[in-house]
């Protein structure tokens, strides 16, 4: 019990790091995924393709193995990358996929006539895409990706 | 850029990569079925009974979900075996573990799915004369098992990816034998590259797998 008492401070500093981790993560990613997701769905083959091929790979791989490949894998090539930087990277990295897999979901269920609508009042193409995509990212991040990104940030300060 | 790759030593180790894939496959199917009968046998109970067991039952699907895998893998590792004064390998303890994970998640899914079935079915199966009991069995469970089918895929792979977490208590799978070739030839760079497309082949072959059975039992609707 008492050693218990005695390493809540240190377990307290775990705990900001995390929230500090887990907050950069979430903004990261949720600009960078829907930027890619928006690219997925809409961009030419060649903008398409590249992002099909990350985030497959990102997602078909544990996210361990990712934070291992980052940390321990960047020093090899000679990029000097700190534990935080690299739990950092990874995460962002293997969110980004999720989140833009999530965004490229909620802008093909965009209803044809929705679409039609926001033409016919005379928007751009970005802003009924753009909202729609955020909106709906935003609500995932708040369901099931908010819980595995907890998850995966436990995972690294083990 | 000084670094020279050498594969050498990679697949003179190969053997750890190969046992630790399979390894890895035996754990996730493990942690599927021991889930899938903890998260049915919760579903069922889940439907029928009332507010007190439903409240348990959410409770126990909260905990899980909202704790890191990691923390878990600790806690039935270390944790349980210092109370209860036994030890198990590290094998069964990270199936037990993964058994108790998969059932929280999946009792969700299950009980999404029970509530999906058709009304329509089961007064079908009422009114040929079936016993509660048997519209369970072969009305309810079969067309349940159509409806979840692509998330049971999904948490398959999932938890496929899940098991390298094992690797943190010793348990000598896929991303076990990855560390254990770079903490004896560091080796990073090539052994991962190795290692991460063996993951990826395996989670695509899965999925394409899961996909045929997908539309072989695809519910078609009229």
């Amino acid at each position: 019990m008492r050693l218990m008492l005695t390493s809540l401070p240190f377990l307290w500093q775990g705990l900001l790091v995390t929230l500090e981790v887990s907050g950069i993560v979430v903004v990261v990613s949720l600009v960078l995924g829907v930027v890619l997701g928006t690219g997925l769905t809409y961009g030419p083959r060649i903008v398409a393709w590249p992002i099909r091929v990350y985030s497959d790979i990102v997602r078909g791989t544990p996210l361990l193995v990712l934070i291992f490949f980052v940390y321990y894998g960047l020093p090899a090539v000679g990029v000097k990358i700190g534990n935080f930087w690299a739990a950092l990277a990874a995460l962002a990295a293997f969110e980004t996929a999720h989140v833009a897999e999530t965004a490229r979901g909620a802008l093909q269920s965009i209803h044809l006539g929705q679409t039609e609508a926001a033409k016919a009042i005379g928007l751009t193409f970005e802003q009924p895409a753009g909202a729609a995509s955020l909106s709906a990212a935003l609500g995932e991040y708040c369901g099931r990706d908010c819980e595995r990104q907890r998850a995966c940030l436990a995972g690294w300060h083990r | 850029m000084n670094y020279h790759l050498n594969f050498h030593f990679v697949w003179h180790y190969f053997g750890r990569l190969e046992w630790g894939l399979v390894l890895s496959l035996e754990l996730a199917v493990l942690g599927v079925l021991a889930g899938t009968v903890i998260g049915l046998t919760l579903a069922l109970v889940a439907t029928a009974s009332g507010r007190v067991v439903r409240t348990i039952i959410a409770a126990y699907v909260e905990f899980i979900r909202n704790v890191p895998l990691l923390l878990l893998v600790y806690l039935v590792f270390y944790g349980v075996p210092s109370v209860g004064g036994f030890a198990y390998s590290p094998t069964t303890s990270f199936i037990i573990t993964l058994a108790v994970y998969a059932g929280a998640y999946l009792v969700e899914v299950f009980r999404a799915g029970l509530l999906a079935v058709p009304r329509g079915l089961i007064d079908a199966g009422r009114a040929i004369g079936l016993t509660p009991a048997q519209r369970v069995v072969w009305v309810t469970l079969p067309t349940m098992f159509r409806i979840v089918l692509p998330s049971l895929g999904n948490a398959f792979i999932s938890l496929f990816k899940d098991t390298s977490l094992a690797s943190v208590i010793a348990v000598p799978e896929l991303a076990y034998g990855a560390n254990w070739i770079y903490t004896n030839t560091f080796r990073i760079i090539e052994v991962y590259a190795v290692v991460t497309p063996m993951y990826l082949v395996t989670g695509a072959l899965l999925l394409l797998g899961l996909r045929l059975l997908e539309r072989r039992f695809a519910v078609r609707r009229a």
